[in-house]
């Protein structure tokens, strides 16, 4: 600890940056604010209708990003988010020339998702007053008072402090995670590399100490550096407050903290430091050196902050999966904290699972440090995958890498193009054709390198039974991930595109979407590239990374998900059954009910969460596993590979 | 005298990705007693410095055992780091501390008594001749000042056991023989210790035996005089030669 305060970089990272951030902070939040405009036009907000007003009433159906859903107490709804604005309109229009219409909105200032309600709200309401304007000047002859046929009222439920907590709710919970990260980052490389690098972790462990403390001790320091530095942030902004520096100049509110949030923004962060402490010092255990350790964090770190800048996208709320979701859920946590938003389970929940996340992070640390590959360095602590030189699996992977990279700038150009010719020669002419040239260059036996060995007849039974319930999970898994990262409405557009089947027959989107697919995309990564992986790692992880690479190779953060756990399955099939061709019925049967499901609608009552559907397709599912197990042992000829 | 140290089929395997199963240390058997110097001798690779970690408890042997003080490397670590004091060139200071607080700080992680510390510390201050740096960081040093930090560090817990993995490389002859004299005076007041190194006079002024290792085997055990008398050779370095010379023909 002393060892590390009198690093001088350590103690600007930790103290120095929470300070000046705040600043940066003030001036950056407007910037963010135009970024995220882009996201929130898409978004469909829930308005509800009090009184009965036609006009009004069909310009709201006739809005396809607003949903009409009244209830009884409108003000009570907005408090707890089931709207996002109400509308109280009078039941019936006074007589022309009468009194102005009166018409209430209730929406939260605070509340960005309330605010768009309240936009498109009031341009509607624009249009009716237009429309009412022109009825009665036709009604009523006479010049009357006309231009105050509609009066307005808009009531803002959202108190001050609670716009304010919604301001700063953007770009706040980014900061903690952020200065979490930086300041444990730090401490981590510095104690665990570092002691490494400077020859003096040896040191330490011949002394009584014994190893476990060791770990924790150093655990504990990186995480009280991590604390610290979200706590002077937390109170930086507090003290900034008091001399006011934050104050409330060209009409803005004041970005400030009360200190009951600052607690409880403090209880919330806590257990997430714990565990990026944890997995920060298991990171930087795996390394030998400060460089190694700052190659391993990086990308963490981006993996990090990204969950972090979803939770602030306006429209995510706190429930039961995203409570679940690392980083993702302090960042929501932390942005309904500020607007006065408590809900107590899913904070429980919150910080239940970040600690047990830790926990287990924490546990690995201490084995790695059990063990001496701390001390010698050796790659066996490094994660795998890339590290190990076991047969091929580096060339297998330079090979993906060409593979994914020529998909990248010369497939999609030619699917751009023509789509079913451009679909054609990727499949066969730049996955299939090098896969097998790749096997050839480097003289591997054909059967053995594409698990291409006859599989038992049940096996093959067993995929296809398996194949509905991996498309509902795989869809069930798009949908959860749709949550996080809304999906396009292109994306939709271009798949129809591609399983629509208006202008070719559907033999042949059957052919190039789901039997070439299946051929040539398991040649490669069920055969090819699992077949490698396999040789270096344990089956399930095997299945799991070739599963991954094959999510990664659909080129769409959208489909990665759904793609990988459709790969997993397919590379555990692969492994059981000791041949490929359940896996490419599999992947045809999958692809092939897809491009069904398209031509014949079924797939929007697919989306419908029929019950009836899903325990169908879990007893096909338990069918196929049992039956997959069965033919195995039937089977078993299945020398694996 | 009793028996402080006993090696017995001490042997450590590496798992390498390249090369395979390396073996570092391969059956190593000897005793030491109190008040005695035991030297490990052998070229570089040789086996000296795994055969010393696994003393330490920084590795685990592969096979064999090795008690310390009584203790057993494997069921017993904490007594075993308990009771020695371990030096090499892979232990290395807290660049930002002073030689006072490292000192400090390993009687601390070494449970040596609170009330005793500040004395011991001062004793070793003394003896190392460490008083005009002793509260400078360590990474302002030189080499042989930090050497005698290390040294220094290695023993404030008084433990029966020394463990000097070549202690004296990169030392100029004075820091060097300062060094020497110590360890020989750690022997009169009884310590057991084993004590590695490639450099010949510093094994013949120092130890009591002599085990000569190389590729992970000890190939002669003896006084200086009995090896002397197997291999007919006078000077130390025809001894050493001699030895690991007729393996290595051996072999080829």
């Amino acid at each position: 600890m002393t060892d590390l305060l009198r690093d001088r970089r350590s103690v600007i990272a930790t103290i120095v940056l929470p300070m000046l951030l705040f600043p940066i902070l003030l001036f950056g939040s407007k910037r963010l604010e135009e970024l995220r405009a882009g996201r929130l036009d898409e978004e469909t907000v829930v308005v509800s209708l009090s009184g009965s007003q036609r006009g009004v009433e069909t310009l709201i159906e006739a809005d396809p990003f607003l949903e009409r859903r009244d209830v009884a107490d409108p003000e009570k709804a907005l408090r707890r988010d089931e709207i996002q604005a109400a509308l109280l309109l009078p039941g019936a229009l006074p007589s022309p020339g009468g009194a102005a219409v009166v018409v209430t909105l209730y929406y939260d200032e605070s509340d960005e998702l309330s605010r768009l309600a309240r936009e498109r709200l009031n341009g509607h309401l624009e249009t009716w007053r237009e429309s009412l304007q022109a009825e009665r000047l036709a009604a009523i002859e006479a010049p009357a008072d006309v231009r105050d046929v509609l009066d307005l009222e808009m009531t803002n439920i959202a108190s001050e402090a609670r716009m304010a907590g919604g301001r700063l709710g953007k770009v706040f919970p980014m900061m903690l995670v952020f200065l979490l990260l930086n300041g444990a980052a730090y401490a981590a490389v510095d104690l665990f590399s570092g002691e490494k690098e400077r020859k003096t972790l040896e040191t330490l462990l011949t002394s009584l100490a014994d190893r476990r403390s060791v770990v924790l001790g150093k655990f504990l320091t990186v995480f009280v550096v991590a604390e610290t530095s979200t706590v002077l942030f937390v109170l930086s902004n507090l003290v900034s407050t008091k001399l006011g520096l934050t104050g409330a100049e060209a009409g803005r509110t004041t970005l400030a903290l009360s200190p009951g949030v600052a607690l409880i923004v403090f209880v919330v962060t806590l257990p997430l430091g714990i565990l990026m402490s944890a997995i920060l010092s298991y990171l930087s255990s795996c390394a030998r050196t400060y460089r190694e350790a700052q190659t391993l964090i990086l990308p963490f770190t981006f993996g990090a902050i990204l969950p972090a800048a979803l939770g602030t996208l306006p429209g995510i709320r706190i429930d039961s999966v995203v409570a679940v979701v690392p980083v993702a859920n302090v960042s929501v946590a932390v942005r309904e904290a500020l607007i006065g938003h408590f809900p107590p389970l899913p904070l429980a929940v919150v910080i239940v699972s970040n600690l047990a996340y830790a926990a287990w992070v924490l546990s690995r640390a201490a084995r790695l440090f059990d063990g001496e590959a701390v001390i010698l360095g050796s790659s066996s602590a490094i994660p795998t995958l890339f590290r190990r030189e076991r047969p091929l699996v580096r060339e297998a992977m330079i090979f993906y890498s060409a593979e994914l990279l020529a998909l990248y700038y010369i497939g999609s150009s030619l699917q751009a193009k023509n789509l079913m010719v451009g679909l054609f020669i990727t499949l066969y002419g730049m996955l299939l054709v090098p896969s097998l040239l790749f096997a050839r260059y480097h003289r591997l036996p054909l059967r053995a390198a594409f698990s291409l060995r006859r599989a038992p007849a049940l096996t093959l039974v067993a995929a296809l039974l398996m194949a509905p319930g991996t498309l509902l999970v795989a869809n069930g898994l798009f949908r959860l991930q749709s949550r996080f990262v809304p999906v396009p409405e292109e994306l939709f557009s271009s798949m129809e595109g591609l399983l629509g089947s208006s202008d070719r027959s559907v033999l042949l989107t059957f052919f190039l979407v789901a039997l070439s697919p299946a051929i040539c995309e398991e040649i490669l990564f069920r055969g090819l590239l699992l077949g490698r992986l396999r040789r270096a790692m344990a089956p399930w992880r095997a299945a799991l990374a070739g599963g991954l690479l094959f999510g990664l190779f659909h080129l769409s953060i959208y489909r990665i998900l759904p793609t990988a756990f459709m790969g997993i399955t397919a590379g555990a099939l692969v492994l059981l059954s000791g041949s490929i061709f359940p896996a490419m019925v599999l992947h045809g049967t999958y692809n092939g009910m897809v491009i069904f499901g398209e031509h014949f609608d079924v797939l929007r009552r697919l989306d419908g969460h029929d019950p009836s559907l899903i325990a169908i397709a879990a007893l096909l599912g338990i069918g196929g596993i049992v039956l997959l197990l069965h033919g195995r042992r039937a089977g078993n000829s299945v020398p694996t590979p | 005298m009793s028996k402080m140290i006993a090696a017995h089929g001490l042997t450590k395997v590496y798992h390498d990705g390249k090369r395979g199963d390396v073996t570092g240390a391969d059956s190593i058997t000897f005793e030491c007693v109190e008040g005695e110097i035991f030297g490990l001798l052998g070229p570089n690779g040789a086996g000296k410095t795994t055969t010393l970690r696994l003393m330490a408890t920084i590795l685990n042997p592969s096979s064999g055992t090795v008690t310390l003080n009584g203790y057993d490397v494997r069921s017993q670590p904490e007594r075993v780091r308990a009771s020695i004091g371990y030096l090499s060139g892979e232990t290395g200071l807290y660049g930002r501390l002073t030689p006072r607080e490292i000192l400090r700080y390993f009687a601390r992680l070494n449970r040596y008594p609170d009330g005793k510390r500040e004395g011991r510390i001062e004793e070793l201050v003394t003896l190392f001749e460490m008083g005009e740096f002793a509260d400078v960081r360590c990474e302002k040093l030189s080499t042989g000042m930090k050497q005698k930090v290390s040294i220094a560090r290695a023993v404030v817990h008084d433990p029966p056991i020394l463990i000097f993995d070549e202690p004296t490389s990169g030392l100029d002859i004075l820091v060097a023989d300062t060094l020497l004299t110590f360890i020989e005076e750690c022997r009169d007041a009884g310590k057991c210790i084993v004590f590695s190194t490639h450099i010949m006079s510093e094994a013949e002024r120092l130890c009591d035996r002599i085990s000569v290792i190389d590729h992970g085997r000890i190939l002669a055990t003896g006084t200086l005089d009995e090896l002397r008398r197997r291999t007919g050779e006078r000077y130390i370095e025809k001894v050493f030669r001699a030895l690991v010379g007729r393996e290595r023909h051996a072999e080829g």
